[in-house]
């Protein structure tokens, strides 16, 4: 049997986080927070800076009592558990490699704490670390190996207990960038090919969006929304999720009329604003009644610069206030009658930068299709 | 700028001078042939060291009684010290400022007052001039020391390792011996060793606790100035520098090892 399919034996297990609160004084407390995360799930907590991300996970862990609420693992209570006993595997962004024991001794140790029998850790150590990639470095000391294997070591050292859940908090930002983006792969991967229900925890939302199942957005203790990353970056629910991930022109309005199918018009909040199109697509809930408040969530990159085809829905001249290249991408910033501000974005290809380069010193031509614009409470 | 940095380095290079000088007069004295403590001198001789290892008051002063004393009362005070320790440090009783300032205290006391304080108890017990009485006080004189060192080892250990050690399976007790334990260790023999100094060297206490049988080195070097004054005493002394300057150089190497932990 490989050392995969030796580690796939894992048990899997389903989590729920219950209304779970922390209150560390009377001002600053987290929660309530409720998700789920379903077996084999790699599911993250992403939110700025003290949000409450790594209280929710140490609760989890056992290093923090909860002031309420419930955690279950695989349908049981979790949080009555003492943490020594939870079984759970969890990774620092410190790695906290124990610094007196070798790489195969700290993978070990757990092993070595359940009294597993000498030439079964063995055996179990190698896989593990055969499984990280670090067959070679058993014999090593954490300070004789780099900051990226350190991780893996770290991760080797939960995954040989095969525990049913996976806890990380921030485990890669202590590494490069270069390095960051290797491991995010490889931690996928590996999590895909265990099938090991996993709770990510981290700040940085592109790493969120490329490695997750599903995600839960954190704002000051509270969750603000939950689902995939499509569903995060292409329908978010509230004004922090649409201004936290990517970048977004997020504008006031009011619903002007309603029509079928999903269809409104939409006016922009200020002096002369423009009544834009939109047209809300599946899973987008219905249409708030007219007259009542609303902003629309357009993508800089949903605005289409220069086109020249007919004059269709939503349809603007656009004077260009500010051009700035970020490599891969162009941003522009656009000013138009009746709307603020409003950042557009596209591939820096050839073309591309020739026709904003042929506009002259005159109006270029803007269009955002109805589908494209949506909807949050405003 | 670099004006006042090399002025203090003249400084700094005066002070050990004064400071290291007694040091090097007492090692060249042992070795000179003549009865006279003069120096310079050519001539080389271990006539002092043969007469040192033939009286049997220093012998049995360095073998019977300092180096034992020193040992028990140091390996005391680190246990004690050690305890006190963690204790301190993981009831969050006291801050690291208070406790350092806290255990200064005894350091301060100058330690003529704690041997005639112990002496007074000793006497009225009874049990004054008995070995373990000595090693009672030196236990005393050393546990500042190892709180201190084993304090400071405390805190620089990263609370998520003893966290790690917990989720791996350890109970809060398992995880202390398994993981906080060993990373104490140079802290703790540095500790160790500053008490063994402390004992080996002391005389102010072992003057007023120290009996017939339990007269160590140092109160013997102490009075044989009174009494005779030939280079042997120098031997003597140059033997606890060489003794207490091993130490301290492990004790350097065990500091420097856990901070490349
Ligand atoms: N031990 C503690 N005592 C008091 N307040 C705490 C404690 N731990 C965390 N907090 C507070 O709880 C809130 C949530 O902290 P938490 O560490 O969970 O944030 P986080 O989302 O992990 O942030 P970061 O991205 O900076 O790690 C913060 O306001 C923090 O100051
Ligand atoms: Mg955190």
């Amino acid at each position: 049997m490989s050392a995969i399919d030796q580690m796939r034996q894992a048990v899997r297990a389903s989590l729920e986080v219950r209304g779970l609160t922390k209150a560390y004084s009377s001002e600053v407390s987290v929660g309530p927070i409720s998700f789920d995360v379903r077996e084999g799930e790699f599911f993250s907590l992403l939110g700025p800076s003290g949000c409450g991300k790594t209280t929710t996970l140490r609760c989890i862990a056992g290093f923090e009592r909860p002031t309420g609420g419930e955690i279950l693992l695989g349908g049981a209570r979790l949080d009555t558990v003492p943490a020594h006993r939870r079984d759970l595997g969890l990774v620092f962004q410190s790695h906290a490699l124990f610094p007196h024991l070798t790489v195969a001794e700290n993978v070990g140790f757990g092993l070595s704490v359940r009294k597993v029998e000498a030439a079964e850790r063995r055996r179990r150590v190698a896989d593990a670390l055969a499984l990280v990639g670090l067959a070679d470095l058993g014999s090593r000391w954490p300070q004789q190996i780099s900051g990226g294997q350190q991780q893996r070591v770290a991760l080797a050292r939960s995954l040989v207990l095969r525990p049913p859940l996976l806890l990380l908090d921030e485990p890669l930002s202590s590494l490069d960038l270069k390095l960051r983006q290797q491991m995010r792969e490889e931690l996928r991967r590996l999590q895909k090919q265990l099938g090991q229900t996993t709770v990510f925890v981290t700040h940085d939302q592109t790493e969120a969006l490329a490695m997750s199942d599903r995600l839960a957005v954190l704002s000051g203790g509270r969750i603000e929304q939950i689902g995939t990353p499509e569903q995060i970056y292409r329908r978010p629910t509230t004004r922090f999720v649409a201004g936290f991930i990517g970048q977004a022109n997020i504008l006031d309005a009011t619903i002007a009329v309603r029509g079928d199918d999903g269809v409104a018009g939409l006016r922009v909040a200020g002096p002369d604003g423009v009544v834009l199109r939109v047209r809300l697509g599946e899973g987008s809930g219905a249409v708030p009644p007219p007259g009542s408040a609303a902003a629309a969530v357009i993508r800089p990159e949903d605005v289409v610069l220069g086109d020249d085809g007919p004059d269709a829905e939503n349809t603007f001249r656009a004077q260009v206030r500010d051009i700035e290249y970020l490599g891969e991408d162009t941003q522009v910033t656009l000013e138009a009658p009746g709307l603020p501000p409003l950042l557009a974005s596209f591939k820096t290809t050839r073309t591309a930068s020739a026709r904003l380069a042929a506009r002259g010193s005159g109006t270029l031509r803007v269009r955002i299709d109805a589908a494209d614009i949506h909807l949050i409470p405003g | 700028m670099h004006g006042s940095s090399t002025a203090l380095r003249v400084l700094a290079t005066l002070v050990f001078a004064f400071l290291l000088a007694p040091l090097l007069v007492v090692v060249l004295v042992s070795f000179s042939p003549t009865p006279a403590f003069r120096i310079p001198t050519t001539e080389f001789s271990l006539d002092w060291y043969r007469k040192f290892f033939g009286m049997a008051q220093f012998r049995d002063g360095l073998f019977l009684v300092s180096l034992p004393v020193a040992l028990a009362s140091g390996s005391l005070a680190t246990l004690l010290g050690t305890l006190a320790a963690v204790y301190l440090v993981r009831s969050g009783l006291a801050s690291r400022a208070a406790m350092e300032s806290f255990f200064m205290l005894p350091l301060l006391i100058p330690s003529i007052l704690l041997g005639a304080a112990l002496y007074l108890v000793a006497a009225r017990m009874g049990v004054a001039g008995q070995a373990w009485t000595l090693v009672l006080g030196h236990t005393l004189l050393g546990v500042p020391y190892v709180i201190r060192v084993v304090g400071a080892g405390l805190v620089a250990i990263d609370p998520r390792l003893e966290e790690a050690a917990v989720n791996l399976g350890c109970t809060s007790r398992q995880a202390f011996l398994r993981v906080v334990l060993p990373l104490l260790k140079p802290a703790m023999f540095s500790g160790a060793i500053f008490a063994f100094i402390v004992s080996f060297s002391d005389v102010n206490l072992a003057l007023f606790v120290a009996g017939p049988g339990t007269t160590t080195l140092p109160i013997h070097v102490f009075s044989q100035i009174f009494w005779e004054g030939d280079p042997t005493i120098a031997a003597a002394s140059a033997l606890q520098i060489l003794v207490v300057g091993v130490l301290i150089l492990t004790m350097q190497r065990l500091l420097k090892l856990r901070l490349s932990l």
